[in-house]
């Protein structure tokens, strides 16, 4: 080996880049959520203007705070600590530059689209077509320059955090691209392709995983580097991150189900969601005390440092939600706890303790490092810490109080069980307004405790010299530490990969075969685990050389960790897709939308409208005395979006469809207190003046025809007289009533939609759904 | 609630099968990380300062130095600065 040095200096520019992004979005995103979370206790917050409305802004708050502000803060912490791992330095300074620009376009488009009433209707997963291909496009931009880094490291080991960011590069591509597919109409709008219950298990399938694979694992990942360099010592327990690794890579992946307890989901699904969330206890656990632990024999430097304030802070607000998620999944306490506050509580807790501290502390960890000057104020920094302490703590108290109350008052019920207890849903939404309020207070103390951070940051920086780090290293380091290399035969031809696949092949055969082959299925499962043990037990070797060789091999080290998580999601989404059709229903189909209600369908999609209203009555007694039989899967099967919703800010709406005159809906949007004494809900004025876009009906029908909805085969002229055909006839009941409105009002679509809620075809009477059937 | 219920009993064991084939695999991968060997351990765990980080004052700092007596984490940690 050549004994000549060379001074590597890494990219950093790129991380402060990321590093600032994450200030301004973390502002952006906070201070929407302060004020949805006003709007909610003032409806004269929403300004009787459609793009400030609740439902639209509400969206754009929780994609600030996760895309924007975590997004940009894991991208500093992944820049900044895999370059001084791998002892490299980012592959493509062109790629980070794209990555870094491309990443902000994305976030002002969306902050420009989802005021405007563009979306998919699809929490977390909100943004029009055109913003997804880019958020793909940019992500595979990342993944590029992080693994074309990896490629050219000069330590040939990968530390666990660098396997915390490889698991959440491969299973954020694949959520974010399986839950986005989508049918598009026009430039701004699209349908997903999956509908009703297989939509809906697809999006939780994503949107928790959006919360392991993006919130978590990357955090993680920082967490293992950064507290050991601030603590100055080494992680705990080196074996335990390693274990924890795997576990959270095993077991996340399967736990979507959990946000659809007690739904028409069937009943494997939501047993599965609720086991693998349980088991998600123990490893999430084992990182949290890892990650304490670490800073045995430094705790005193919790007194002075505000870094390792934050970061222990962060940790245990990690465990903390991490206890109350499986908790949550136990259906019985989830029978309580869904559609209430206590959900926001719980996801606040992670939110703003786990993320929103660990990025405070990385942030000022960072500061001084990369502007070559000390941080201007650690005063600033301790008040920032307990500003964001007392706020947090009001904030997840309120809605633990606000969950609570108002989920026992929901279920509550007298007579033996037969009568609500409250039967009024403004009664219940009364009870919390103070904990509400305490919720608004909590969330501006920590904004303010933000600001506090972003003040400190522009002193630290002002007048300071950007520096770049950089490591001495041997210069033919590169090529002389390369990898064993493993190869794709080394990867999947070893005895670990070849006994799994024979037990999964035969565990398929006897779970899926007939009597014959299940029992051969049987059979050689057993032998599988049989051969495989007596192997390990002749050979151990091999299969310690196998996974000892990975360790090194980044390329098969992410395939085989892509595997692990594709399982995950393939085994509850195939049978999903191959058995929940329409033609295998048996007892209720929804009648197919007519064009009017389709177009009042997507006005409830922009308005946001399943971000307070649910559409799916569980199979809870209380649910069903307050709402109406239960939900049935074929009652929204030719829903795309599904629109189940997961809070219920207002009363669910499954069948409000026929509850109320026309003129009632009417009224409602225009004025929710004229009919609902005590409403938080907005008004929607627009609705009455706006007219509904016919134009755009044909295609839209076109496409959900392309997605499997029995459509006949339309001319636009067709279209238009049935949408005018149905629209007179509401246009004249309104008149009837007392309200005169055109019959191309927007209202008119929407009480149409709204009308129809809860109507289904009854197959058990007869068989054969169209919409001609309907009429 | 659908025709193909025979399939839909069938599916209920996909619980207790993929319980079983993760919990296989996941243990694996654990019993492996218990038998890593302390040298290994070591270096790993110490890959986060083989670069040196500049102090938060604005100065230089190397790797930091662990009180090369202690027992524990501290000596592992200080027998590689």
């Amino acid at each position: 080996m050549s004994d000549r040095k060379v001074t590597l200096e890494f990219n950093d520019k790129v991380v402060r880049q990321f590093l600032l992004a994450t200030v301004v979005w973390g502002i952006v995103g906070m201070l929407v959520g302060v004020l949805v979370a006003t709007q909610l206790n003032f409806w004269q917050v929403n300004f009787n203007t459609a793009w400030l409305t609740f439902g639209r802004l509400r969206p754009l708050h929780t994609n600030a705070v996760i895309f924007a502000f975590v997004g940009n803060m894991m991208f500093a912490g992944i820049y900044y600590s895999t370059q001084r791992l791998v002892k490299a330095r980012l592959a493509s300074d062109f790629l980070s530059q794209l990555h870094f620009w491309g990443w902000q376009a994305i976030i002002l488009a969306a902050a420009v689209t989802l005021p405007l009433g563009f979306s998919r209707g699809k929490e977390y997963a909100e943004l029009i077509w055109p913003i997804n291909i880019a958020v793909a496009l940019i992500w595979v931009v990342f993944g590029v320059n992080f693994f074309w880094t990896l490629a050219r490291r000069r330590e040939p080991s990968l530390y666990v955090a660098i396997w915390f960011y490889i698991a959440t590069i491969v299973t954020v591509a694949m959520l974010y691209i399986v839950n986005h597919l989508s049918l598009p109409t026009s430039f701004t709008h699209s349908y997903p392709v999956f509908g009703g219950v297989q939509d809906g298990l697809v999006q939780w399938w994503y949107g928790h995983n959006a919360v392991a694979f993006f919130l978590t694992t990357p955090i993680l990942g920082i967490m293992y580097y950064f507290i050991p360099k601030a603590a100055e010592r080494p992680v705990y327990s080196y074996r335990l991150s390693v274990i924890h690794f795997w576990s959270l890579v095993f077991v996340y992946i399967w736990a979507g189900p959990h946000h659809l307890l007690n739904t028409a989901l069937p009943g494997w699904l939501q047993t599965l969601g609720m086991t693998f969330s349980l088991m998600l206890w123990a490893p999430s656990w084992g990182g949290m005390l890892n990650g304490l632990l670490t800073l045995r024999g430094a705790w005193h430097k919790l007194r002075t440092d505000p870094v390792l304030k934050f970061m222990a802070a962060a940790v245990t607000f990690y465990g903390m939600a991490t206890f109350e998620g499986p908790l949550l999944s136990i259906k019985s306490v989830n029978a309580l706890a869904h559609y209430t506050d206590w959900i926001i509580g719980h996801v606040h807790a992670g939110a703003l303790g786990w993320n929103g501290f660990m990025a405070a502390g990385m942030i000022y960890w960072l500061l001084p490092r990369l502007w070559n000057k000390p941080l201007y104020s650690v005063p600033l920094a301790n008040l920032h810490f307990w500003l964001g302490t007392v706020g947090i703590l009001l904030y997840v108290a309120a809605m633990w109080t606000s969950g609570i109350m108002q989920g026992l008052m929901l279920n509550a019920t007298t007579d033996n069980g037969t009568v609500l207890a409250y039967p009024n849903f403004i009664d219940t939404l009364n009870a919390i307004r103070p904990m509400m309020l305490m919720r608004v207070i909590g969330g501006a103390l920590y904004l303010v405790g933000f600001l506090l951070l972003a003040y400190n940051a522009f002193r630290t920086i002002r007048g300071a010299q950007a520096v770049n780090g950089t490591v001495e290293v041997f210069a033919e380091d590169e090529a002389e530490t390369a990898p064993e290399r493993l190869g794709a035969y080394g990867t999947f031809v070893n005895p670990p990969v070849f006994f799994v696949v024979l037990g999964v092949g035969f565990s398929c055969a006897w779970m899926f075969g007939s009597d014959a082959v299940s029992l051969g299925g049987f059979i050689g499962t057993l032998l599988s685990a049989a051969l495989a043990f007596s192997h390990w037990e002749s050979r151990g070797k091999a299969w310690a050389n196998w996974y000892d060789r990975l360790l090194v091999n980044c390329a098969p080290f992410t395939i085989l960790t892509f595997i692990a998580v594709a399982a995950g999601g393939l085994i509850q989404i195939i049978p999903t897709m191959v058995a929940h059709q329409a033609t295998n229903l048996e007892d209720r189909r929804q009648f197919v939308y007519t064009p009017l209600e389709l177009a009042g369908r997507d006005m409830y999609v922009r308005e946001g409208c399943y971000n307070c209203h649910s559409q799916m009555i569980r199979t809870l007694v209380p649910d069903v005395l307050r709402y109406g039989d239960y939900s049935r899967l074929g009652e929204s099967i030719y829903d795309h979006p599904y629109q189940w919703g997961s809070k219920r800010t207002g009363p669910d709406l499954a069948r409000v469809g026929g509850k109320y005159p026309n003129i009632w809906h009417l009224r409602h949007m225009e004025d929710p207190r004229a009919i609902s004494s005590g409403s938080n809900m907005p008004a929607y004025p627009w609705l009455l003046a706006n007219r509904t876009d016919v134009t755009a009906l044909p295609a839209k029908i076109g496409a959900m025809r392309a997605l499997g909805v029995p459509y006949p085969n339309w001319t636009p002229g067709q279209i238009q007289a049935r949408v005018d055909e149905q629209a007179k006839a509401i246009a004249a009941d309104l008149r009837a009533a007392g309200a005169t409105v055109a019959p191309e009002a927007e209202i008119v679509a929407l009480v149409a939609y709204l009308q129809q809620l809860g109507k289904f075809e009854d197959l058990r009477a007869k068989s054969g759904p169209t919409v001609a059937s309907r009429e | 609630m659908f025709r193909r219920l025979v399939l839909e009993d069938s599916v209920t064991l996909v619980t207790m099968v993929a319980f079983i084939t993760a919990l296989t695999i996941y243990l694996a991968f654990a019993w492996r990380a218990l038998r890593m060997k302390r040298p290994q351990i070591t270096r790993f765990e110490n890959l986060p300062f083989d670069t040196p980080t500049p102090a938060a004052d604005g100065g230089e700092s190397g790797r930091p130095s662990g009180p090369a007596s202690a027992s524990g984490p501290s000596a592992r940690f200080s027998a590689t600065t």
